[in-house]
């Protein structure tokens, strides 16, 4: 997703950031489905959201659970403007799929945090002012659940460097952040000292319950529309099985949405859309290669624009917010498998 | 859903999970009627759930919808589904339902209908017509030149023949031919009722059934995984087990909510839209619930001993009749391409065909 902050600061104005927040924090009081709706047509559109689209899907709710009061009044507005954003600090280099096993550290001394260690593949480091990230707060012990803690941290503090990774599409995209005896103040500690890891799992959930994991591709999906012949059956059948496909995702997210607004836990739900809508998403380029044989030129129609980002873009969407792998492991525990 | 469909879904699930077993199954695969069955099921009024005039049709399709996965679910022996549709739809043409096992035809090219003394006429044969060796009436759903008509054949009707065939799961499937046979009763279709109302029925109907019957496969599969022990534990903990079940899941989901979104959202004329999206993704959902269920129960699925086949061996048959995948993923391509790329989303969110 590109980024805009201009257009991010627009959306604020509307009152379409932070919708479902309380009002005293900036938000709207809005329901989480209008919020899907808003959330939806930005993505159906193609429109700039990455600088504000942390902040707003998780890092927004996630102070409203465990932040404290004064850092609460004092960012959610910020971040509902359209002015504040953030990125998320959770992979390490050695530590992926298995993000328990993290050994970037914070320790406690007379007035905060001394953070040490790095994070790595931090989408948007570089532009957001605010990462949360999750660090050890205790030794290694058995319970390798127990001493992780989330924080909140100010990215022009001393100490902090990011190095950009440029992806493989060439953009500049994620990047690598370290931590060199960085110290944070004691009220950044986001809810309570080794309750980080079930902190992080709300986040996650909050990360995978959106509409993303099926309207990446739909810009491709469109052109395909406009490229696709109504009297060649291969066309018809193909684009007919997208649509299909497309609407079952929707109604499923939309009830998501509504459960998010029922206030019940949809991280089940949530996987079965990830994994489904990758599954989709994935397949889209390949079928617009089989239908089209489209050339991935640079001087290409605009056709070929799309699917030259998205043919690159495509296996990101089933490594970020939880490897295929992962994803389908929470299915089966939801089974009853684990 | 409502209450009503709740108790509906309560009673129907009772009924079914007590009185289909592997006798009455077995029993239709030699060809033997469960008559005692079908007065049960008769009796409970499950016949006539979409023939209520009192609610609407969402409501009615919202009702029926626990019967028709219920159907699925069990792998009932009976064409309780084609007599539920066959009710809705002689209600919709002002007739009053009709007790006795019904089947259904959307004429074809090989059917002519006319119109002679006041009578709708009957001439050609149509093939695979669910059940029909077993109906007391087929209702018949085409056209005499540009009029659109319904009408009913009593089964003892002159110039009516059956001939038996069957579906890979052993339901009837047959050729039904017709000389000169007059319907006992017919009407014209109204309008802004849909041009094909036997197919869009039944497809709806036909995903739902698919939906209960991968549903059961689910459950199986995830039982039988957390029993069948090898190398020392049960498969069900070997990641490769789990990531298949994850993916059977997933299928499952997807097929559900295309299907229960389609009867939630129901009127009188459905939706060809929802139910070409509830057909297509059920469709897909029976063969790759079935691959990944055979996978895991390994030789013994596959006996006939093992009663996994009587919910595969119906998936497979499902996905094919009522229109397959293909059949209605044309329909929806073509209008998708004729709308263009840049009405494709509101018409998504709209769900307009
Ligand atoms: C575009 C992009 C943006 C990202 N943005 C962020 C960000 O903003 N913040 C952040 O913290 N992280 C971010 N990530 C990182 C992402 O969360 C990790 O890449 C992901 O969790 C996987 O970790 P890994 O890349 O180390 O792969 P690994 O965990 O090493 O996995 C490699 C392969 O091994 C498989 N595997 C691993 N463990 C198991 C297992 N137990 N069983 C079976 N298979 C297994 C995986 O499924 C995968 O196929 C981003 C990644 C990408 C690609």
């Amino acid at each position: 997703m590109s980024t805009d902050p201009a257009f991010s600061r627009a959306l604020g104005e509307r009152g379409w950031i932070g919708m479902a927040w309380p009002k005293r924090y900036g938000g709207g009081e809005r329901s989480m489905l209008e919020r899907y709706v808003v959330v939806e047509e930005l993505l159906a559109a193609g429109a700039p959201c990455g600088a504000h689209w942390v902040a707003d899907r998780q890092s927004g709710p996630l102070l409203l659970l465990y932040g404290q009061e004064q850092i609460k009044q004092a960012l959610l507005p910020r971040m509902a403007r359209g002015e504040l954003y953030f990125c998320i600090g959770m992979s390490e280099p050695n530590s992926g799929s298995d993000l328990a096993s993290i050994r970037s550290r914070a320790t406690k001394n007379q007035d905060g945090w001394l953070l040490n260690g790095s994070k790595i593949w931090t989408s948007g480091a570089h532009l957001a002012q605010y990462m949360i990230g999750l660090f050890r707060t205790g030794p290694v012990s058995s319970n390798r659940h127990a001493d992780l803690s989330q924080f909140l941290i100010d990215m022009a503090t001393p100490g902090i460097s990011v190095r950009p990774i440029k992806d493989l599409t060439g953009a500049d995209h994620f990047n690598e952040v370290f931590f060199d005896n960085v110290r944070i103040p004691a009220d950044h500690l986001l809810g309570n000292e080794g309750d980080g890891w079930n902190q992080v799992m709300t986040e996650l959930a909050f990360e995978r319950s959106g509409p993303e994991r099926y309207l990446s591709c739909i810009q491709l999906l469109i052109q395909m529309i406009d490229s696709a012949d109504r009297d060649n059956e291969r066309h018809t059948v193909a684009i007919g099985k997208l649509v299909a496909e497309m609407a079952t995702l929707r109604q499923m997210s939309l009830g998501i949405a509504g459960m998010l607004a029922r206030g019940e836990n949809p991280a089940l739900p949530a996987a079965i859309v990830k994994d489904q809508g990758t599954l989709v998403e994935q397949n889209l380029p390949e079928i617009a290669h089989d239908l089209f044989g489209i050339d991935l030129s640079s001087r290409g129609g605009p056709i070929a624009s799309v699917m030259s980002y998205l043919v690159q873009a495509a296996p990101s969407f089933s490594i970020r917010g939880g490897t295929r792998a992962i994803v389908r492991g929470i299915i089966a525990k939801g089974l009853g498998l684990r | 859903m409502s209450n009503e469909s709740d108790m509906i879904r309560e009673s129907v699930n009772r009924m079914f999970s007590q009185r289909v077993d592997r006798q009455v199954l077995d029993q239709l695969e030699a060809g033997v009627w469960p008559g005692e069955l079908w007065q049960l099921v008769e009796e409970s009024g499950f016949s006539q759930v979409l023939s209520n005039e009192s609610v609407d049709a969402a409501e009615g399709w919202q009702n029926a919808y626990p019967v028709f996965h219920a159907s699925g679910f069990y792998r009932l022996p009976l064409p309780l589904a084609e007599t539920i549709v066959a009710n809705a739809l002689l209600v919709l043409a002002g007739f009053a339902p009709r007790n006795g096992p019904m089947t259904l035809i959307q004429q074809d090219g090989h059917l002519n209908l006319h119109v002679e003394d006041n009578g709708l006429v009957l001439n050609g044969a149509v093939a695979s017509i669910p059940w029909a060796r077993f109906a007391k009436h087929i209702v018949i759903a085409g056209r005499v030149g540009t009029q659109l008509v319904l009408g009913l054949v009593e089964a003892t009707s002159q110039g009516l023949q059956i001939s038996h065939a069957q579906n890979i799961a052993g339901e009837p499937r047959d050729l039904v031919s017709f000389n000169d046979t007059r319907c006992t009763e017919y009407a014209g279709w109204c309008e802004g009722l849909p041009d094909t109302p036997v197919t869009l029925f039944c497809a709806l109907a036909r995903a739902a059934m698919m939906v209960g019957a991968a549903q059961s496969v689910l459950q199986q599969s995830v039982e039988y995984a957390n029993d069948r022990v090898q190398f020392g534990k049960s498969i069900g903990k070997y990641q490769a087990t789990q990531q298949s079940l994850a993916i059977l899941a997933g299928e499952v989901a997807c097929a559900q909510t295309a299907t229960m979104a389609a009867c939630q959202a129901a009127t009188s004329a459905l939706s060809v839209f929802d139910v070409a999206v509830a057909k297509i993704r059920a469709g897909q959902t029976a063969g790759v619930v079935a691959n990944i269920a055979h996978q895991v129960h390994g030789a013994f699925g596959y006996t006939h001993e093992h009663t996994l086949h009587y919910a595969t061996r119906r998936l497979w048959s499902w996905r094919a009749e009522c229109g397959a995948e293909s059949l209605w993923a044309a329909q929806l391509g073509r209008q998708a391409i004729e709308r263009g790329g840049d009405k494709f989303w509101t018409a998504l969110v709209a769900r307009a065909s």
